[in-house]
């Protein structure tokens, strides 16, 4: 669990919207070196994400090509945002950032959403703030997250060894 | 002279048996490879195979730097990255978690 913690403090979520709405596309994870903050992770690679963000969703953020945002959620926190968790909130990045044309691209990675087949993708609709604009949803039990089912099927696997 | 022209009409024959063998590139690679004259016309090449209706231009904007332009190798360097630091960041955690475990910290 821990482990899983200090990856998450290391990478986060990206989601784009037009400004124009309030829903808000994932898009993808950043990931970058402890000495990278992840506004200079984003803006470093901004072009790339800004991109990848008009293709993946043509018909919703291409005709906003120029002026799409890019927001930051915690690392891994689909689930939460999902759930509109009050404590999670957007961070909005800009796309000029002081120093970021001197990061190494090897001190940040991007690994952008890819849809399978029909896939609708994941968005969410947030305040200005980036707050969630719904109620948190209150489930009777939480899904397993990626990280739990992984370690279930290290277990399992263990076993028929 | 009869032999020479027999050699001509062999020579052409042979020309134009070789020029049915010969693919003719298409126009868009060859308008590339004909304007490489600089750096980001490599760029051009890696893309020209992709299928790409929209798009995108930058106005009054800055262009991007060369190494985050929408390519796929741009794509796939910064995707390694992306797994490069996780794995790392993964084992970081655990060498610390062992170290404190061990009480050697």
């Amino acid at each position: 669990m821990a482990q899983h913690k200090q990856q998450q403090e290391l990478s986060n979520d990206v989601y784009a919207r037009d400004p124009k709405t309030d829903t808000y596309f994932f898009v993808g994870k950043i990931a970058r070196v402890s000495d990278v903050t992840p506004d200079l992770a984003v803006a470093r690679q901004y072009n790339l994400i800004e991109e990848h963000s008009a293709r993946l969703r043509p018909l919703e953020l291409y005709p906003a090509w120029g002026s799409i945002e890019l927001w930051l959620a915690p690392g891994d926190s689909e689930l939460d945002v999902a759930y509109c968790k009050p404590e999670i909130q957007f961070i909005r990045v800009g796309r000029e950032v002081d120093g970021a044309s001197e990061v190494r691209n090897s001190s940040c990675g991007f690994a952008g959403e890819l849809y399978e087949g029909e896939e609708e993708g994941f968005r969410t609709q947030r305040t200005e703030d980036g707050f969630a604009a719904k109620p948190e949803v209150q489930a009777q039990q939480r899904q397993p997250s990626d990280a739990d089912m992984d370690e279930l099927m290290e277990t399992l696997n263990s076993q028929v060894d | 002279m009869a032999q020479l022209h027999n050699r001509l009409f062999l020579f052409l024959l042979a020309l134009q048996l070789a020029a049915g063998f010969l693919t003719t590139p298409r126009p868009s690679r060859l308008l590339a490879i004909r304007g490489a004259t600089d750096s980001t016309d490599w760029d051009r090449l890696i893309r020209e195979d992709e299928d790409d209706d929209l798009v995108f231009e930058y106005g009054d904007r800055d262009p991007p730097p060369r190494d985050m332009k929408y390519t796929m190798y741009n794509i796939n360097r910064q995707r390694e990255h992306y797994n490069s630091i996780r794995e790392v960041s993964s084992k970081v955690r655990l060498v610390s978690l062992h170290a404190y475990t061990h009480g050697l910290t």
